[in-house]
């Protein structure tokens, strides 16, 4: 039932050893899934051995390696189960949050996928925090934070551009105070000057550009909210604003401002 | 008593490490530890799901573990599964290859496989785990499963029902009875949800027509054990039938005058009771309030009886409610829909106030989107009181469809349609679609796009391409008439709309045969004609699917021929009225149509003239009644051939007359029956020079009767029409028999 | 064909603007007879904005706003109330809005996948038409 070309004898009569190798053959000639499927007939058929631990995650990475990212976790799961101490579960954990952060969708879509992400990701870190993936599971931990902002960002605009300047107000501000560290703050800043001074509270408005000032000055959104807070207006190219272009960028590009 | 936990020995693990159940028990070495902490090692232990048994003994300084290995699961398979197939039940299954067995889990799995069959229909399934033992402490695990037959509903009856037949309460509820083909419809099968739903639908059925005292006391179901089908029987008490009675407003809030909120009762005292009408009065009134700025207003109408005159009167009470405002709208399981296309069916924003009768709206709007299978509006306390969180959870389904029809004329010949479409196009709510049709005498090919809302607004646009050619036989001519129709649309109330198009199109007539009418002939080459046009609806029917009252109004205008070409103006009416007898078992419906073109160089072509019979004129051919050039050797080459051309004409108007009704079989076969009637004229020509001498193009009325045959197939609505004219020229061509099959458009 | 009008937002009736008395009103007493606003100041939190909007709109073009009303409530460090501002519609300024976005990533939907994409899961009782 499992993969290998025909002539070799029956999976059931091949030793852990030879079925493994074989795995790791198929992995090195670029067909991932028969090599975890392999992997699998390891584990099935000689629980017991030394090779069915190493099989175990070998399967889980060769099906994330083929993008299969229900097989990948459960496998990495399963690891977890019986070895959760072992020197790779720490690899093992850092899977699970891979086969969720591959996944993520754009920020207009649901995102509950980048919660299961930030979930994985903060485990990998806290369970196993002087693993060599703890490094990289932060860096991708702070993207997916990132992310979660670029969605606040995407409903704050959508608000904004439809003239509900509180209900924008309130979305940037949501970046601001809760994902202060992402790249998305600077915009934020800059999204609640234009809110502001369009309903005429100006303090508020000199206030998030100083703040955009202090952290983010080298930033095209400071020099955006100089422009407009100093009053000699946003410099506009002419082609972007008239009406058949906002239609080609709205209805074909799906872009929204 | 404590003791002092010395070292942890492990015995009896065989695949689980000994580190691995040391970290598990959660004992710590050289600590201190009680009977308590002791038994939370164990079921800490237990809780891993690795282990059949497991016991934990202190002995001497030392604490021994012992475990009885769960078995691991070599493979998972399922028997005497059909209806459904083996991954459809992995889904719903939590144990997996290669993962250690638990009894436990096993059940909960069989469980959920009957769960799953249950909701399919079978409700008498029955799943039992079954372990196969193999060397190596694994197991195969086997789920044996009975499926039984599918629990179908035999026989809805009613009980306590004197105003409406037990036929047409049947209508109303969607559970159909065990139809012919029922293993194909789902939706006769028996399941709790639906049951509550058709209590809805008569609850909402008998309340629009006065019973405000309407109850379902009983819906029982008794289960026929060998034919594996339930009897449903509902049992009701319709209440009298009331009427409207004295309606007055009273207003709570200080700022707001009762008059303007009178004025919006539309309802007159003696009008029957309806409690839709109810609502939308109590929906105007909430509106009002809002865009006075009083957004906390709530309007509860208070009910009090006159039963001497069986009506019921009733006082809105406008009372200033809590104020609760929106925080925040969070939008879940839209993996296709752009977040956007969601949060524009919200009329209420964040930082509105909160409106409970806006948020069902909202959910009603999402729904009539169509991309949905389940949509759930909740509402849950925000960060702060006085603060709500609205969540908006969707479940969305497929939206592309591919959709089958066809058609017979006896002059048209049979002419079959694909449309191939996608409701939801990259998520964004656009919609795309291909439609080909082709047949013995016609061949469409047409392409359409629709942004329903440019930016986020009631604005739809889009564009057809199309190419249409057609033969027409009976002119002895082709037309082919290929272009594009870009347009706009709006909504002008909440039940008219209006649709601008401009139309940029190449027409060309060719001639196919020799002896064609000079007049044909004249008119035969190639056009380019560019032209704007708008179509202006009003649709008052009760319901779009089967209305039985109300009426509906269209009107479209074209005027082309603006870039050269033939110039004109086409202006084309309809309207539709519809209504009901014997409690709706019979629809009467009366339709007037008329058309008129009107040329601006005093010269008109067929492709642009308007064409009678087939579904528009029955009775007759496609063209088969108007202006013919008619006479016998006058035509050809050498003037031996006969001509025997349908011209079309500039002007056309018909009446049509329609009652449906049941023909007695039991309704669940959808068969039921029809007579119609048609009566009208296409006439006035520009040139009547035609091979006959003077073609006669005044208004000759035309009539005809017919009885037609309705069946809803699994198929599609099947129509077969049987039509005979009664009033006709001698030279029109008759066509007695004619069927479709409707494809869902 | 009317326009629509709808109102957004909510701010306190005349009565109970005219009620708040700086110096002796505190955040309690405001919330208590006001309710708390939509929004409040971006840092220090002693500043209450509240902000109600009437749009019009018309069949097809965009809403546009014809009354918009702010009122500003400023307190002290005790919380006391220091002073009420109010501003109209005329004083918020027409601020062109940068069409440029933080770029972020995750799965987009491309084109072939969702003409296909959509076609290829249609389930069959769109196809049987029931």
């Amino acid at each position: 039932c499992a993969g290998g070309d025909g002539n070799l004898p029956p999976v059931e009569s091949r030793s852990a050893q030879d079925l493994y190798l074989a795995a790791e053959k198929e992995l090195q000639t670029g067909r991932p899934v028969n090599a975890g499927r392999l992997f699998d007939e390891v584990e099935r058929l000689y629980p017991y051995s030394e090779w069915a631990k190493r099989a175990m995650i070998m399967s889980a990475f060769s099906y994330y390696d083929a993008k299969r990212f229900g097989e990948a976790r459960a496998a990495a799961e399963r690891y977890l189960d019986f070895y959760p101490a072992d020197e790779d579960a720490a690899y093992a954990q850092y899977l699970v949050a891979l086969s969720y952060y591959d996944q993520i969708a754009d920020v207009s879509r649901d995102q509950t996928l980048t919660f299961d992400a930030l979930q994985a990701l903060r485990e990998t870190i806290e369970r196993y925090p002087d693993s060599d993936f703890t490094k990289s599971a932060q860096l991708k931990f702070d993207l997916a934070l990132d992310h979660l902002a670029g969605k606040e960002m995407d409903i704050g605009r959508y608000y904004l551009k439809k003239k509900h300047y509180t209900a924008a107000i309130n979305r940037f501000r949501v970046v601001v105070q809760d994902f202060p560290t992402t790249r998305h703050t600077a915009e934020a800043l800059h999204r609640l000057v234009e809110a502001y001074l369009s309903l005429g509270l100006t303090e508020e408005a000199q206030t998030a550009g100083a703040i955009l000032g202090y952290n983010h000055r080298g930033t095209q959104w400071y020099q955006d909210s100089y422009a407009l807070l100093t009053g000699q207006g946003l410099t506009l190219d002419p082609a972007g604003d008239s009406w058949l272009s906002r239609i080609h960028r709205q209805v074909i590009q799906g872009k929204w401002l | 008593q404590a003791v002092r936990v010395g070292q942890i020995v492990v015995e009896g693990n065989r695949r689980v490490e000994d580190d691995t159940i040391r970290v598990f028990s959660g004992l710590e070495q050289g600590a201190v530890a009680d009977t308590a902490e002791l038994n939370a090692a164990l079921q800490r232990l237990f809780d891993t799901g690795l282990f059949e048994d497991v016991s934990v003994t202190p002995a001497g300084g030392r604490v021994v573990i012992e475990v009885v290995e769960n078995p691991t699961i070599n493979f998972i398979n399922y028997e005497g599964n059909q209806r459904l197939d083996d991954d459809a039940l992995a889904e719903v299954v939590s144990l997996r290859a290669r993962q250690p067995f638990s009894r436990a889990r096993a059940e909960a799995d069989a469980q959920a496989i009957q769960q799953l069959y249950a909701q399919s229909g079978r409700i008498n399934a029955t799943v039992v785990p079954k372990i196969i033992r193999l060397d190596d402490n694994r197991v195969n695990l086997v789920y044996e499963i009975r499926e039984g037959a599918i629990t179908e509903v035999q026989r809805i009856s009613f009980v306590g029902n004197e105003a409406y037949s037990d036929r047409r309460l049947r209508r109303v509820i969607e559970t159909g009875q065990a139809g012919l083909l029922s293993w194909l419809f789902t939706n006769d099968t028996y399941n709790q949800e639906r049951l509550e739903l058709d209590k809805q639908l008569l609850r909402d059925f008998y309340l629009d027509r006065g019973y405000v005292d309407f109850q379902v006391t009983a819906a029982s179901a008794e289960f026929a054990r060998e034919r594996d089908a339930f009897f449903l029987t509902f049992r009701i008490d319709e209440g009298a039938q009331w009427d409207f009675g004295q309606m007055g407003v009273t207003v709570f809030a200080p700022g707001l005058n009762e008059a303007e909120f009178a004025a919006l009762i539309n309802v007159r005292p003696g009008e029957t009771y309806s409690a839709k009408k109810l609502d939308r009065i109590v929906e105007r009134m909430s509106f009002l309030a809002g865009q006075k700025g009083f957004a906390f207003v709530e309007v509860t109408p208070r009910v009090t009886r006159d039963v001497a005159r069986g009506r019921v009167n009733i006082d809105f009470e406008l009372i200033e409610g809590p104020r609760v405002f929106v925080e925040r709208i969070d939008i879940r399981g839209n993996r296709e829909t752009v977040d956007r296309v969601i949060r524009r069916e919200f009329r209420v924003v964040e930082g509105d106030a909160f409106n409970a009768r806006e948020l069902r709206e909202a959910e009603q709007r999402l729904r009539a989107l169509g991309f949905f299978e389940r949509v759930e509006v909740r509402v849950r306390e925000g960060s702060a009181p006085g603060r709500a969180i609205i969540t908006v959870d969707v479940e969305e389904r497929p939206t592309g469809s591919l959709t089958f029809g066809a058609a017979y004329g006896s002059s048209e010949g049979i002419t079959g349609t694909v449309s191939l479409s996608e409701r939801n196009f990259l998520g964004r709510g656009q919609a795309i679609s291909l439609e080909l049709a082709s047949g013995a005498e016609s061949n469409v090919v047409s392409f359409r796009f629709v942004e329903p809302k440019v930016f986020d607004q009631n604005l739809s646009a889009g564009f057809t391409a199309f190419y249409r050619e057609f033969e027409y036989d009976e002119s002895s001519i082709n037309t082919t008439r290929a272009g594009l129709q870009p347009f706009v649309g709006f909504p002008l109330s909440e039940d008219s709309r209006l649709s601008v198009r401009l139309r940029v199109s190449q027409d060309k007539i060719d001639v196919v045969d020799s002896a064609v009418s000079p007049i044909l002939q004249r008119e035969a080459g190639e056009e380019f004609s560019l032209g704007v046009g708008f179509t202006y609806t009003l649709d008052k029917r009760n319901s779009p699917i089967d209305p039985t009252a109300g009426f509906i109004f269209s009107l479209d205008q074209e005027l082309n021929g603006l870039g050269g070409g033939p110039q004109y103006s086409k202006t084309t009416a309809t309207a539709r009225t519809y209504t009901s007898l014997f409690d709706e078992e019979v629809v009467l419906s009366a339709e007037v149509e008329g058309g008129a073109l009107v040329s601006f160089n005093d010269e008109s072509r067929f492709i642009d003239r308007f064409v009678l019979g087939g579904d528009s004129f029955r009775g007759f051919e496609r063209g088969g009644l108007g202006p013919r050039d008619v006479c016998t050797a006058c035509g050809g080459t050498g003037g031996t051939e006969n001509v025997n051309d349908a011209l079309g004409g500039n002007m056309f108007a018909v009446a049509r007359l329609e009652a449906t009704f049941p023909v007695g079989l039991p309704p669940d076969l959808g068969i039921y029956g029809g007579v119609f009637a048609d009566v009208g004229s296409l006439w006035s020509l520009y040139d009547t020079a035609g091979a006959s001498g003077t073609v006669d193009d005044s208004f000759n009325l035309r009539s005809s009767a017919g009885v037609s045959l309705f069946w809803d197939t699994a198929i599609g609505p099947l129509r077969f029409n049987f039509a005979r004219p009664i009033v006709k020229e001698s030279f029109d061509e008759e066509e007695f028999f004619r069927v479709t099959i409707d494809t869902r458009f | 064909c009317s326009p629509t009008v709808t109102v957004h937002g909510y701010v306190p009736s005349e009565a109970e603007i005219a009620s708040i008395e700086p110096g002796i009103d505190t955040i309690a007493s405001i919330e208590e007879r006001l309710g708390r606003p939509a929004s409040t100041a971006l840092v220090s939190a002693d500043e209450w904005y509240y902000v109600q909007t009437t749009m019009k709109q018309l069949a097809y073009n965009p809403p546009e706003i014809t009354d918009r009303v702010v009122l500003a409530v400023a307190f002290d460090r005790d919380g006391v109330v220091r002073d009420v501002s109010r501003y109209g519609l005329n004083d918020g300024q027409e601020v062109p809005l940068s069409a440029r976005i933080t770029e972020s990533g995750g799965q987009r939907r491309n084109v072939l996948l969702a003409v296909f994409g959509g076609l290829l899961n249609f389930d069959a009782s769109d196809f049987l038409n029931r």
